[in-house]
C-alpha cells in the first residue's frame, strides 16, 4: 500500500479502505501535505470524525476544508445559482439530484473553475461506496480540476437501495484509477487482534459468497431462533468495560429490542428525525390542550418501555407524587402555546422509576423542541425540531453507551462489544445482505456475539 | 490584480465617473482639475487596506447628504482571492467584450467588485458586491490587502524602514532571528549596531537595492540597515535604509520614491496594482523615462513569462512621461460641467495623437488645442499670442488651459478629430491654398471643429506678403536674409523675378515696381511663391521670429484675410 506522500503526488486515484484500517488517518496525512485540501465525506458525522482526527495530528484548519458532498454542493450552488439553479431551503427527495447537478453545472463555468483551483490543491473524497451517479458526476468534474483521491469500500456500500450502485470496475476505476488496498488493521491493534483477523477472513468470504462459520472461537455464538433473544444483549455485560452496540438491520426490531430491554440499550434517531416530526406535526396541529396532550402521550408510549408493577407492590410515594404533578401540569397545555408545560412534563416524565426512557435522543429533542417554542424562539414546534436537528448535524451526536441500531446509522462508528440479534436477518434483506453484515461485524473492536439458528451463515455476493 | 472597471460617485471634484482602463498600463492626463488624481484616490481608498479618515470635503461639494460609493471591479485574481474561504464565492463575470455580470458565465473572467460607501457619519464601510448573497461581505482591511496594491503619493518614510507591517519586514521573511538578535543589537547600539551582520536584514536590504537600482533609483554605496536613533524610541522602526551609512530617506527626492515604489511592489508577488502620481516628481527626464521604461518592462517579462502582471495607472503631467508611454496607454480624464461628470477617454485613432506627441506633446495638457497645420504656422501663432493678452485684461492663453498644436501637415484634421474625441475642444488653424478633402469638410463639421483658414486660397505667406506694407515686406526680406543668408535669398529672387538684376533685389523693395514689369501685388505674389518654395519660413522658429512683423501687418490691414483669421483665431482661443 502506497505511503501517504506517494499517494498525495499520485493524481486521480483510488484507494480501497476496508473498515478498521486507518482510512481517516491516512486521509488526514494526505491532505495536510498540501497547501490547502478539501475533504469530502457523506455524513456530518463523517465530517466530525475527520475533523477531530486533524485536530489530533496537529493539523491547521486552514489547511484541509471538510464537509460533505451535499454541504459542499448546497454552498457552490448557492453561489452560482444562476447556472446551477438549486431548489430552495434544504432539499427534499429527487431535489438532491437537482442540487448535485446544479453543482456539477457550475463546475462548467471557467470561472468557478478558477475558483475550485484556487481554493484546493487536492480534493480528497471518503465513503466513495456511498455515492450515488449524479455525485460520481460532481466528483469526475472536480477531478479535471484538482487532483482527486478517493476512498472508499466496496464491502461497506450499503445503500444500494437508495441509488449508491456505482460498479467499482466499469464506472469508478476508469476514471480514479486503483491505487491500493490499506493493509493494516489498525482498528483491532491492542484490542482484540484475532477479531479483526476474522472479520478480515470474513471480508474475503462474503466477498466470493462463501460460507461463514459463526462458531469460530474467535467470536462469540449463541443459538436461538428468537430475534428478542434477550440475554444475547445482557449476557456478559458485567465485567466488561466500553461501548456496546446492537446491531440489526430492522429499524422496527431496533426499536422493539431497546423497549424489551427497558433502556439497557437506548435507539438512536435517523438523521430525517421522521418520529420528531410527527410529533411537531400532530402538535402543530392541535388547537386544544387535549390534542396536545394526545401528541405528548403518543410520543411518549413510543419512548418510554412502563413496567407494569409487579402484583401486591405498592406504588413508589415518589412516582405518586410525580403523576400528581403532571396532571397539575395538564391544563396548562391550554395555556398559550402550551410549549412551556410540554416542557414542564417531558421534563418530569424521565423521573418516574417504571417509565424507562429507550429513546433518549428522541425524547431530549422533543422536549428542547417543546423549550424553543416556549421561549419563543420557534413559532412553531415543526420549526423548533429543525432548528433542533440543525444543532444535533452540526454538533455531532454523542452515543449512548448502550446503543441499539442499524447498520445504516452506525456505519462509521466503533464499538467495544457487539450483538448482533439474529442473524439469519441478513439473508432476508432486498440489497446488499453481504456488505450489511460486513458493517455490523466490523463495528465490534473487542467482542462480537452473534445469535442466530444455525452455525453457518450464507449470502449472496455482493455487487462491487 | 488589474483594475477592470472604477465608477466613483459624489467624490471630490467628481459627481459621477465610470471608467474601464483596458489596459495594462494607464497614463492618464488631462487637464488641471479635471479629477486625475481623484481617479487614482478612488482606487486606492477602494482597494487600500489602509484605513481612511473621511471628511467633509471629500464628498463633493462639501455635501454630505448623499454618500460617496465607489466600486472597483477587479480581475486577474490572486489565488488568495479566487480561494472559496476568501472571497472565491463572491466572483463575478467580466466578459470577453468587456461587460460585468454578477454571476459569471462560460469563459468569463473571474472578476470581484469592491464598494467603498461613505455616508454622513464618515464611517467607511467596504464590502463586496454580489447580488446573488443576501447578506453583503464586508471587507476587512486584511481582506483589502489582499488586492495589493501599491500607491506612490507624496513622500512616505515608512517604507524605507523596518517598521511592523513595512514592506521591508515582509520581503525580511523570518523576522525570528531577526528579532531576537534586534534585542541584543538594541543594547549595544551606541557602540556598534551591526546590524548588517543579521543576514535576514542585510538580505533584504540587498534585494531592495537591486529594485530600487531597477527602477533608476541612485544608489550612492550599497543598501544595507542602519540604526536611525532618537526617532520613537527602539523598535523595529528604528532599522532603516542606509545607503552608504546615509538614512535613504535623506536622499534626493526622485531616488526615495522610485526606492520606495520599487521596494513596495516587490513585496506583492502576485501582479501589484501600481497607481503613481505625477511620475516625474523629483525626477529628471532620462530617469522619467528610465522609470516607465523599468515598469513596462517589468510587465513585459510578467507577461512573456506568464506570470501576474498587474496594472499601472499614473497621472503625469510631463510631456517627457507621455513620450515614453506612448498613445496607446494614454487615457485623458474630461470633467463636463456643470454637473461634473467625470469621464476617462481613449485614443480611438492613437496614429493621429502619436504625431501630436512626437511634435508637440505639451497640447495634451490643455482643455483647448488650436491645430496648425505647420511649423510657420505653430510658430507665427506662438509668437502673435504674445501681443494678445494685451487685449484680455493681461491673461495669456495658458492660463486659459489653451495650447498650439504642431498638425503635421495634412495629419492636422486627423489629429483635430482624434482631439475631439479625447474630449479636447478642437479647431484648425489651415491656409487656404489647398482646400480639406470634403470627406475631412464633413466629419470636421459633424463634430463642431471650427476650421479657421485665410479668405481666397491662400497660403500663410501670400496671406502675410499680399497685404504688407512696402516698408514691411522690406522687414520680412531683411528677416528672410538673417535667417537663410543673403545670397540664397537675392538668388531665389532674382530666378524668380528676372528682370531685376541683384543689385535691384538687393535695394529697397519699394524701388523694384520702378524697375521691373511686375506690379506691387504681382512682386509680393511672386516673392510669396518662392518663399513658400524654397521653404524661407518653415521652421517653427523662423516661424516666431516672423510673428512682430505678421502682427503688425495684420494691424495694419484690419480687413485683410490674415487679419481675418488670425482675429479668428484669437477669439476662439480666448472664448
Amino acid at each position: 500500500m502506497p505511503e501517504a506522500s506517494e499517494l498525495f503526488n499520485l493524481g486521480n486515484a483510488a484507494v480501497v479502505a476496508p473498515a478498521g484500517h486507518g482510512k481517516t488517518e491516512i486521509i488526514a496525512n494526505v491532505a495536510a501535505l498540501g497547501q490547502r485540501a478539501l475533504i469530502l465525506t457523506h455524513t456530518h458525522a463523517g465530517v466530525h470524525a475527520i475533523r477531530s482526527r486533524l485536530k489530533r495530528l496537529g493539523i491547521p484548519r486552514s489547511r484541509v476544508a471538510v464537509d460533505t458532498i451535499a454541504g459542499w454542493s448546497m454552498r457552490y450552488a448557492h453561489a452560482f445559482p444562476g447556472i446551477a439553479k438549486p431548489p430552495a431551503g434544504m432539499p427534499q427527495g429527487a431535489e438532491w439530484d437537482q442540487l448535485y447537478r446544479g453543482a456539477r453545472l457550475a463546475l462548467n463555468v471557467a470561472a468557478v473553475r478558477a475558483v475550485v483551483a484556487a481554493s484546493y490543491d487536492r480534493v480528497l473524497i471518503d465513503e466513495y461506496q456511498d455515492c450515488g451517479s449524479l455525485q460520481h458526476e460532481l466528483a469526475t468534474e472536480l477531478a479535471r480540476i484538482v487532483p482527486t483521491l478517493i476512498f472508499g469500500d466496496p464491502m461497506q456500500g450499503i445503500f444500494e437501495f437508495a441509488g449508491a450502485t456505482l460498479s467499482w470496475d466499469a464506472e469508478i476505476h476508469p476514471l480514479f484509477p486503483f491505487a491500493g488496498t490499506l493493509e493494516t488493521p489498525h482498528r483491532w491493534a491492542g484490542k482484540n487482534h484475532e477479531l479483526g483477523q476474522w472479520i478480515a477472513e470474513t471480508r474475503e468470504k462474503l466477498l466470493r459468497g462463501e460460507p461463514i462459520d459463526l462458531a469460530d472461537p474467535r467470536i462469540t455464538l449463541r443459538q436461538s431462533h428468537d430475534a428478542f433473544d434477550l440475554g444475547a444483549l445482557f449476557e456478559g455485560i458485567e465485567g466488561k468495560e466500553g461501548s456496546f452496540a446492537a446491531i440489526h438491520c430492522n429499524k422496527t426490531i431496533c426499536y422493539r429490542l431497546a423497549k424489551a430491554a427497558g433502556g439497557g440499550y437506548q435507539a438512536i434517531e435517523e438523521i430525517a428525525a421522521g418520529r420528531l416530526r410527527e410529533f411537531a406535526n400532530l402538535w402543530d396541529k392541535a388547537t386544544d390542550g387535549t390534542g396536545r396532550l394526545r401528541a405528548i402521550t403518543s410520543l411518549l408510549s413510543d419512548s418510554f418501555s412502563i413496567k407494569v408493577l409487579a402484583d401486591g407492590v405498592d406504588v413508589d410515594p415518589a412516582d405518586a407524587a410525580l403523576e400528581a404533578a403532571l396532571r397539575e401540569i395538564e391544563p396548562a397545555l391550554n395555556v398559550g402555546s402550551g410549549a412551556e408545560a410540554a416542557a414542564q412534563i417531558m421534563a418530569l416524565t424521565r423521573k418516574h422509576s417504571r417509565w424507562k426512557l429507550f429513546r433518549n435522543e428522541l425524547w431530549r429533542d422533543a422536549e428542547r423542541a417543546a423549550t424553543e417554542v416556549a421561549a419563543g424562539r420557534a413559532e412553531s414546534m415543526d420549526k423548533a425540531t429543525t432548528n433542533v436537528r440543525q444543532r444535533v448535524s452540526v454538533s455531532g451526536r454523542k452515543l449512548p453507551k448502550r446503543t441499539v441500531s442499524t447498520p445504516l446509522l452506525l456505519k462509521g462508528l466503533e464499538f467495544d462489544h457487539v450483538v448482533i440479534p439474529d442473524a439469519s436477518h441478513f439473508a432476508t434483506q432486498r440489497n446488499a445482505q453481504a456488505k450489511l453484515f460486513y458493517v455490523a461485524i466490523s463495528r465490534a473492536t473487542r467482542s462480537l456475539t452473534i445469535t442466530a439458528p444455525d452455525r453457518w451463515l450464507t449470502l449472496p455476493p455482493p455487487r462491487t | 490584480m488589474q483594475i477592470r472597471q472604477i465608477k466613483v460617485a459624489h467624490f471630490r471634484g467628481i459627481e459621477s465617473l465610470d471608467w474601464k482602463p483596458g489596459a495594462l498600463f494607464c497614463c492618464l492626463i488631462g487637464p488641471g482639475d479635471s479629477g486625475k488624481s481623484t481617479v487614482l484616490d478612488a482606487v486606492e481608498a477602494a482597494l487600500s487596506s489602509r484605513w481612511f479618515a473621511f471628511t467633509e470635503p471629500d464628498f463633493l461639494a462639501c455635501d454630505t447628504t448623499s454618500p460617496i460609493v465607489i466600486e472597483a471591479t477587479v480581475g486577474e485574481l490572486s489565488k488568495a482571492l479566487k480561494s472559496d474561504e476568501r472571497l472565491g464565492l463572491y466572483v463575478r463575470g467580466w466578459t470577453s467584450a468587456g461587460e460585468l455580470r454578477d454571476e459569471p458565465e462560460d469563459d468569463d473572467e473571474p472578476v470581484l467588485t469592491v464598494r467603498l460607501t461613505v455616508d454622513a457619519s464618515m464611517e467607511p464601510v467596504w464590502e463586496l458586491i454580489c447580488d446573488r448573497v443576501d447578506d453583503s461581505r464586508t471587507l476587512s482591511n486584511r481582506d483589502r490587502a489582499l488586492f495589493g496594491l501599491v500607491r506612490l503619493a507624496g513622500e512616505d518614510a515608512r517604507h524605507l524602514a523596518w517598521g511592523q507591517g513595512s514592506v521591508l519586514s515582509r520581503l525580511t521573511g523570518d523576522t525570528h532571528e531577526a528579532s531576537t538578535r534586534l534585542a541584543q543589537a538594541y543594547k549595544a547600539a551606541r557602540e556598534n549596531a551591526k546590524l548588517n551582520e543579521i543576514e535576514s536584514l542585510a538580505n533584504a536590504a540587498e534585494k531592495a537595492e537591486g529594485f530600487a537600482k531597477g527602477l533608476g533609483a541612485y544608489v550612492e554605496g550599497s543598501y544595507e540597515p542602519g540604526l536611525e536613533l532618537g526617532r520613537s524610541g527602539l523598535s523595529s522602526g528604528s532599522i532603516a535604509l542606509h545607503d552608504d551609512g546615509v538614512p535613504l530617506r535623506l536622499a534626493g527626492l526622485g531616488t526615495r520614491r522610485l526606492a520606495t515604489l520599487a521596494i513596495q511592489k516587490s513585496a506583492i508577488s502576485e501582479g501589484a496594482i501600481v497607481l503613481v502620481d505625477e511620475i516625474e516628481h523629483g525626477l529628471e527626464p532620462h530617469r522619467i523615462i528610465g522609470a516607465i521604461a523599468q515598469l513596462k518592462a517589468d510587465q513585459d517579462g510578467s507577461v512573456a513569462a506568464g506570470l501576474p502582471v498587474g496594472q499601472v495607472l499614473m497621472t503625469t503631467h510631463s510631456d517627457v512621461a507621455i513620450g515614453e508611454t506612448g498613445p496607446e496607454r494614454l487615457r485623458v480624464v474630461q470633467m463636463i460641467r456643470p454637473g461634473r461628470q467625470g469621464a476617462v477617454l481613449t485614443p480611438t485613432a492613437p496614429d493621429s495623437i502619436r504625431a501630436l506627441m512626437r511634435f508637440t506633446p505639451r497640447a495634451l495638457f490643455a482643455r483647448r488645442i488650436l491645430v496648425t497645420e505647420g511649423n510657420t504656422e505653430i510658430g507665427m501663432l506662438l509668437g502673435i499670442r504674445e501681443h494678445w493678452p494685451a487685449r484680455h485684461a493681461g491673461k495669456p492663453i495658458e492660463q486659459l488651459g489653451v495650447a498650439i498644436a504642431d498638425g503635421n501637415g495634412a495629419q492636422a484634421p486627423a489629429m483635430a478629430l482624434a482631439l475631439h474625441e479625447l474630449g479636447y475642444e478642437t479647431a484648425i488653424f489651415r491656409d487656404s491654398d489647398t482646400s480639406l478633402f470634403p470627406a475631412e469638410q464633413t466629419s470636421l463639421a459633424a463634430a463642431g471643429i471650427q476650421v479657421f483658414e485665410y479668405v481666397g486660397e491662400l497660403n500663410t505667406e501670400q496671406a502675410i506678403f499680399s497685404v504688407a506694407s512696402d516698408e514691411l515686406v522690406q522687414e520680412l526680406l531683411n528677416f528672410a536674409r538673417e535667417e537663410r543668408g543673403d545670397d540664397a535669398i537675392d538668388n531665389n529672387i532674382d530666378i524668380k523675378i528676372p528682370d531685376l538684376t541683384l543689385e535691384v533685389i538687393r535695394e529697397t523693395f519699394s524701388a523694384w515696381e520702378l524697375l521691373s514689369e511686375l506690379d506691387g501685388a504681382q512682386l509680393r505674389e511672386a516673392i510669396a511663391e518662392v518663399a513658400v518654395r524654397k521653404r524661407w519660413f518653415k521652421d517653427q522658429r523662423i516661424g516666431r521670429g516672423l510673428s512682430p512683423m505678421v502682427w503688425r501687418i495684420a494691424e495694419a490691414a484690419p480687413d485683410s484675410s490674415l487679419a481675418t483669421a488670425l482675429h479668428q483665431a484669437e477669439a476662439w482661443l480666448y472664448a
